[in-house]
Order: structure tokens, then sequence, then C-alpha cells
């Protein structure tokens, strides 16, 4: 049962149909408001072709209309699984614009924040990639452990899902009291549980034969899709924006960055899986070293950045999540371009979903982890 | 034969997976019964809009000055006011909580600490239009009273924040 | 601790009443055969509201939360019967393009079977409704009616998703018969009868489970050839969720979909049953009533079968497939064979 043969797809000289199926916008694995139009040929996929657009907000237009400020709490609603790295990439790309100097404890704060938000998104997706498999446990252990890490934000910053928990300049205000022995506390239980995990999921003959050898991307193809995050790492090459160009205090932190060769649904779940555990030992590590002072830059009451251009790159749950800002001098935007990493990545579904079964396109969709949010804005 | 050993693995492995649920079968639950049970709200918790009071006189603090409403993304507040200067005081403080998105700047915005966010969180209604609330129609007593944004900075000038207790029901 | 009256004194007292009463013996038969079926209804029914309600549980208590705790006092007792009651009240929807004798039979064809098969079950000494002499041969082929039921499902909802959930299940269900037939022809040719009743009797001294290795390597065919007649998880992909929104039965709503469900639900309640008749001694057992000791492994075998459940994902259909054919097939035959060897070598 571990390896994964071609059968032949029709009997020669019989002529068959090829059908297509529409795995509509409603559909409890397309994680999101998206469509499929699948070719099928019997059991196997011929084409996929994604139809998205159905979430839609016209998010970069409203850009232009609200202030610096104003907009920071609608970035969190491009990857709203983990927003604070959208909140991230945003406040960068401004502060690059304006110049800006923001204080040390605040950078910290803010590796703090987005690796925990990492932890929480690659539970969900553990969660959601376990259910469409079948093992609907997983599902309720992966929210379970992920309430440990939203009670952190919800004692830090109050909100438990789109927590606008940055500002322009550096942090609203500082952690609670009791925050650092809540989060060591908290990683203290996250790690052995996600030991289970493994044990329950990653080790099981049922799931690897699901997972190994199935929506395999060769790395020439990662890299010419534009392919980033564990996606691209599941697929040998080990980029992570976080080491190549390093924002806030990354360059000062001592974390692995995982990578696998093998390309395949397994692959990608075991960078994911390594990507929680570093994460954690960053946040570890932050906490250990974290100067005090004060947590955010003083800003002119009228905001007005100098006109220019600026672009923040970061490393998001899901790849290299980007934003482009151009300032016109006036206390708008003139354009706000988000290069979000599921968009790059959901093109790649067509060539790892070739030639596989509808059941093997349902586990690659899960493990490219795609968020229709920062997809279709 | 590396085969034998692949099954054995992969038998070994299915009753990985059976032990670790029945761990979990007999470890106590993580449910809390709601509206029986209530969690503990953290102090900095957003919930709906709160006009604080000054403690000696009992007057509103909120001089209308429109700040809160300037900043929000979404238009979610509107102010009517009749007075001059520091006497103004608003006679009309509505909240739609249709747009309101409880991002938290209008509460960072105020200039004269009268802002906070509760931990009130169950005003759903019937219709849309009874989303326009009247600012100080929420915030039932003994709830949350929520930290204006000098407290969340932590610059302790105002009174200690009342942290609340979970309201108890009528247990099952 | 035998009955206070035996099951079959208390037929022939009922029986001597009637005749001496001077009605016809033809009417007999027939007003014992409902009474026997509507009793066995009445059970069925009863079991698949409980079993229902045991799967929530359960899967409440695996996945750390609460299960039902509302309705009828803390332990949601009476959850499944406000559901069922619900689905009752439903609107009946028939798609419009589709073969409506073949939509609304097919649920019909999946229920019935599941019912029919619990005739020669023993419940405890002498509790049987028909000790039929060919019990499982008749089960085995009543259990393969299903399968028609699914692929009538299937075809008449006039959706391409239920065409491929139905031809999967028909496919894995036909597959899965032969390992499911191989095991229990095992235990028959260790007992030399077919029927569920010698069956039972034969495990006076030893469960078959512990008699004989082949045995025990029958059981674990058995089970696993079981799951996969049931549709449970590993091998539940015809009516996966996430992949064909529900297989089978997406078009069906309401009471029809509750009969589907239904029949489910009791035929696992009978191939769990039948595992403990044909491996597990039946009713034997000391101090408690043979009815009691029945029902505890039945239910012992049915937590773990929804253990299982709530633990693997699931397979995919093509690995169904190669699964039951290249390793379930290949095993059951040559422990039917080894099994004969055995009973030469060591006849008791």
């Amino acid at each position: 049962m571990s390896s994964l043969e071609a059968l032949p797809v029709q009997a020669p000289g019989l002529p068959t149909d090829e059908l297509v199926i529409n795995m509509g916008p409603q559909h409890p694995s397309t994680h999101g408001v998206l469509r499929l139009v699948l070719t099928l040929d019997g059991e196997v996929i011929a084409d996929v072709d994604p139809d998205i657009g159905y979430l839609h907000r016209g998010m970069e237009k409203i850009a232009e209309n609200r202030t610096y400020a104003q907009y920071l709490p609608y970035t969190d609603r491009f990857d709203y699984l983990s927003s604070l790295n959208s909140n991230l990439a945003y406040c960068l790309a401004v502060e690059r614009l304006a110049g800006i100097e923001v204080p040390e404890r605040a950078h910290y704060l803010r590796v703090i924040l987005a690796e925990l938000n990492r932890v929480a998104s690659h539970l969900i997706w553990l969660a959601t990639f376990a259910n469409d498999l079948g093992a609907t446990t997983v599902f309720l252990y992966g929210m379970r452990e992920r309430e440990l890490i939203v009670d952190l934000f919800e004692m830090a910053l109050g909100a438990r899902l789109t927590y606008a928990g940055m500002r322009i300049g550096g942090m609203p205000y500082d952690l609670p009291d009791g925050f650092e022995q809540a989060t060591r506390d908290a990683i203290r239980q996250i790690r052995p549980r996600l030991d289970e995990n493994d044990r329950l999921l990653t080790g099981n003959q049922i799931f690897q034969s699901r997972t190994r050898g199935v929506g395999v991307l060769s790395r020439e193809d990662a890299l010419a899709y534009a392919v980033s995050g564990p996606t691209l790492r599941g697929s040998g090459v080990a980029m992570d924006v976080r080491r190549a160009d390093p924002y806030c205090i990354y360059d000062r932190l001592d974390f692995d960055v995982p990578s696998f060769p093998q390309g395949d649904c397994f692959a990608r779940h075991l960078v994911r899986i390594e990507e929680m555990r570093q994460s954690m030992c960053i946040v570890e590590q932050c906490l250990d070293r974290m100067p005090a002072g004060p947590v955010r830059a003083k800003l002119p009451r009228a905001f007005k950045p100098a006109a220019g251009e600026a672009y923040a790159r970061t490393e998001s749950p899901r790849g290299d999540l980007s934003m482009f800002v151009v300032s016109d001098g006036s206390a708008s935007p003139c354009r706000l371009r988000v290069r979000a990493p599921s968009f790059a990545n959901l093109q790649a579904l067509k060539v790892m979903a070739r030639g596989g079964k509808i059941g093997d396109l349902v586990a690659t969709l899960g493990s490219i982890d795609i968020v229709l949010g920062e997809i279709d804005r | 034969m590396s085969l034998i050993g692949d099954i054995l693995t992969g038998i070994a492995s299915l009753f990985k997976g059976l032990e670790v649920t029945l761990v979990n079968w007999v470890r106590p639950k993580t449910t809390i019964r709601y509206p029986w049970q209530r969690r503990e709200l953290p102090p900095r918790y957003r919930g709906a809009l709160l006009l604080r009071r000054d403690p000696e006189s009992g007057e509103l603090k909120c001089t209308a000055c429109g700040a809160c409403e300037r900043i929000c993304p979404i238009g979610a507040i509107s102010i009517e006011a009749e007075g001059k200067g520091k006497e103004r005081r608003p006679t009309r403080y509505n909240v739609d909580y249709g747009r309101c998105m409880f991002c938290r700047l209008c509460v960072e915005e105020c200039p004269f600490e009268a802002l906070a966010m509760s931990g009130e969180y169950e005003y759903a209604v019937y219709g849309r239009d009874g989303l326009v609330v009247g600012i100080e129609d929420v915030g039932a007593p003994g709830r949350l009273q929520g930290m204006t944004a000098k407290e969340l900075r932590g610059e302790k000038e105002e009174e200690v924040v009342a942290a609340a207790k979970p309201q108890e029901g009528s247990a099952q | 601790m035998a009955h206070p009256v035996s099951p079959s004194e208390l037929y022939l007292w009922l029986h001597g009443l009637w005749q001496r009463a001077g009605l016809p013996e033809g009417w007999w038969l027939a007003l014992w055969a409902v009474l026997v079926a509507a009793v066995i209804l009445i059970f069925v029914l009863l079991t698949v509201l409980i079993l229902i309600w045991l799967e929530r549980k359960v899967s409440g208590d695996i996945q750390s939360r609460l299960g039902p705790a509302r309705v009828g006092t803390k332990f949601g007792l009476l959850q499944t019967a406000a559901d069922a009651l619900k689905l009752l009240l439903k609107e009946d929807i028939i798609p419009a393009c589709a073969d409506k004798p073949l939509f609304v039979i097919a649920p019909l064809l999946v229920f019935v079977p599941a019912f029919m098969v619990y005739i020669v079950l023993p419940f405890g000494r002498g509790l049987v409704a028909e000790n039929l002499n060919l019990g499982v041969l008749y089960v085995i082929a009543v259990s393969a009616l299903p399968a028609l039921g699914f692929l009538m499902a299937g075809w008449g909802s006039n959706n391409k998703y239920s065409l491929i959930g139905g031809m999967r299940a028909v496919a894995q269900l036909m597959t899965y018969e032969i390992p499911l037939g191989l095991a229990v022809l095992t235990v028959v040719m260790a007992v030399g009868s077919l029927s569920t009743v010698a069956i039972v009797a034969h495990q006076r001294a030893w469960w078959h489970i512990v008699a004989s290795p082949p045995l025990a390597v029958a059981f674990v065919v058995y089970f696993v050839a079981a799951l996969a007649e049931v549709n449970r998880i590993p091998f539940d992909l015809p009516e996966a969720e996430a992949e064909l929104v529900a297989g089978y039965h997406t078009e069906y709503s309401g009471m029809r979909w509750a009969i589907f469900f239904m029949g489910e639900y009791a035929y696992l309640f009978f191939v769990s049953a039948f595992a403990v008749t044909l491996f597990l001694g039946g009713w034997h057992g000391p101090f408690l009533p043979p009815v009691l000791w029945f029902l505890i492994k039945t239910y012992a075998i049915i937590l773990v079968v929804m253990w299982i459940r709530w633990t693997y994902p699931r397979l995919r259909i093509d690995q169904v497939m190669r699964f039951g054919w290249k390793v379930l097939v290949p095993v059951a035959l040559i422990n039917l064979v080894v099994a004969g060897f055995w009973l030469v070598w060591f006849a008791t």
C-alpha cells in the first residue's frame, strides 16, 4: 500500500468520454469560496481550472480612500488566519515609505506575535487538512491547541481572529502583565500535543498512503510558478524570506528553515509541522532577549509621508507576503498592491493535480493551504 | 525482509493512533457550557463601546469632539452634540454595530479618555435597524468595564479597571 | 441463570391456546410471523436510536468535547428522537429529472435487508426469531441487496456526484463481500453447520477467536471486511463529505435520508452482533443472563468500530480496491486452506 502505481485509465480501443464536474464555490473542502472546474477521465483528473473572485471586496481600492492609520484593520482581512503577518507587512511597507524608525522592543513584540500567529495558522491548516482526509478528530485537537494561542492574543490585544495588533511606528501598547508566563505555559502545553498529533497522524499508515507521492510539485515547476512558503520548501528549495531578506530582528535569531525534497503532500506536511516547532523556539528566544523600552515611534498628528514608493517582503505562514505602497504626499496611499502568496501557490494546483484522482485533489489543495481572502482581496 | 518490516511498522502506526485517541477519550473535556457557564474575559477584551463617566461628578467625559468619528475606518460612529467648548456634551452617540469591526482605533484616538470597549458581546437583535445603538444602551452592570487608551498603554492615571465576574445564569 | 420460562415453552403455550380456541393453523403462522417481525423492527429502531446517540457521545469524548448534552437530561438522551422528529417534518424533495421509482425505492432496498438479517441472530439461549439451518448463507445472500440500493440511489438522483458515489459504493461492497464470505466460511468449516444457533453452541467450551489461530485470523479479516461493508472509516469514501459532498445520498433529504442512515446503523449493529455470534461466543458467559452477555459483547465491538472511525483518515477508492483484492482476499483464501489443515490435524 506504500507506492502509488498509475492504473491504466482505459482499455485500449474502448471509447470513453471526459466528464466535466464543478467543485462549486460551496464545497466542504475547497477552503473558502473557490470554484474548481474539473475535467475527469473516469477517476483520473485530466485538468483543473480554478475560478476565483468570489471573495473579491475591492480591498486595494478601499486603501486609496482611507488614511494610513485607518487602513490597518483592513489588512487583517486579507489572510484572516494569520492577520498579524498581514498587519506586519503593511506596517513595514509604510514605515519604509516614510522612513520611520521603530523602537527595538517593538521589533521583538512584532516577532513574538507574528510567530505565535504562524503556529496558530499552521494548527488550523493541520486541522482542516486532516479533516479533508477523514481524520475528524485531528480537526478538534488542532482547534483545541489553537485555543491556547488565541487566548494569549485575547489577553494581549483583545481579539481572537482579526487583531489589528500593530500600528505604524510599532505596537499600539505593550504586553500585559502575565503575558510572558502565559506564553511559556502555552508553549509548554502545545509541544507535547504536537508530538501526539504526530503519532496520531504523521506516522499513520493510512495518512502516509494518502499523502506520499501525491500532488508532486517538482523543483523546477515550483520556481517557475513563483510558489513560496511551505509549498516551495516542500519541493526542496530552502527559501524563506526571514533568512533571505530579513526584516524586524530575524537576522539575530537562531532557527532552522525546514525543507524536504520530495515535493509531495507529505513533504509539505512535514515542513509545516517542523515550522511550528521552530516558531515556538523563536518566541522563547524573543521572550528571553526582549529589552525594555518604548513600543511605538512618535508619529506626526497628520501623517502624510513624502511622495514615493516602498515594497516590504514578509514570510507569512503561506509564503512570501509583500506589500507595495505608493504615496503622493497625501494622507491616503495613492496605490496599495498586495502580493498574496496563496495566489501564486494556487496556480501550481494545475500541475500538481493533473494525473491524480479526486481524492488526491482534495489532499493536494489542503496541503497548499490557501486562504481565499488574500487570493481575491 | 523490508516488506515485512514495512507491514509491521504500518500496523504498529495504526495502534499508536488508537492509543492517542484512547488517552484523549478519558481526559477531561474542554467544553464550556454556554450560556450556563461563561468564559472570564481578559481586561483588554474588545466588546461593545462604552462611554466613561467622571468618577466625581458623574458626568460623561465625552465632549463630542468627533475624533473617534473621524478615525473610524468604516463610519460606524455618529454623534449629535450641543454646547460649546468644555461644556459640549453629546445628545446622541450612535454606534452602528452592523458596521463596527471592533478595531479599537476610536478608543485610542479619544483625547479625553472617554471611550472604552466593554466585555459586552451579547447584543443580537431581530432586525438590522436594531444594531444602531445609542451607546448608553449597552454595557450591562457587572460586566467588564473595558480599558481606555491610557490604561491600555499602561499609564495608570485612571482608576483601575473593574475586572468582571463571569455572569452566572441558572445552572443546568 | 436460565429464563424463568424458556422462549420455546412460551411459544408452545401460546400455540396451545390458539389450537384450543379452534383457530386455523395457517393464521397462527401468519400472526406469529407478524409478531416476530414487529418485535425485531422495534428492537432495530431502538438500537438505531441508541447507536446514533452513542456515536455522537463517543465522538465527542474522543474529540475533547461533550456531544449531545442538552436535550433530555445532561446526557442528551433524547437528542436522536428530537432529530428524528425534525427529519419527519422536513419537505420531501425529489429532484426534477430524477428517476422517480428508482429514487423512491433505493432507501428501502438499503434499510429492509439490514433489518431482515436480524432474524437469524441468536440473542440468547433459545431466543432466535427463526433458526434457519442455512442461517449464514441467508445472511450473506441478503447482505448483497444494499449494493443494489446504492446503485439505484446513485443513478436515480440524476446527479454526477451521486453517480460516482454510487459506483464507488457498489465496487467497494462487491469487493469486500468476498473476504467476508471466506472468513465466515472458515467458521462454518470449523463448526460443520450453517446454522447460527449451532455456531454459538459450538463455542460452549472455547470462543472461536481463541480456539485456533486460523479462526483468529478469520476474525481480523471479517472485522476489516465488515468495516468496508458498513461504509465506515477507513472505508467510507462512498459517502465522504470532503470529496463528493455526500456521495450517493447527496440528493436525499428529510425522511428518505434518515432511512439510509438508519439502514447503515442497523447494519452496523448486525455485523457486530454477527461477529459476536461467529467468533466471540455468542451469548455464552458466566453469571449474567445470556441476552445481557450478547448485548455487552456486541456493544464492545461497536465501541471499537467507533474508536477506529474517529481515529483514522479515510482511504482513497483505488487504495480500498487494491487492499481488498490484493491483500484481504489472498489472506482470507490462505487462511481458509490453513484452517482446513488445522481441522484435519487437530480435530477435537
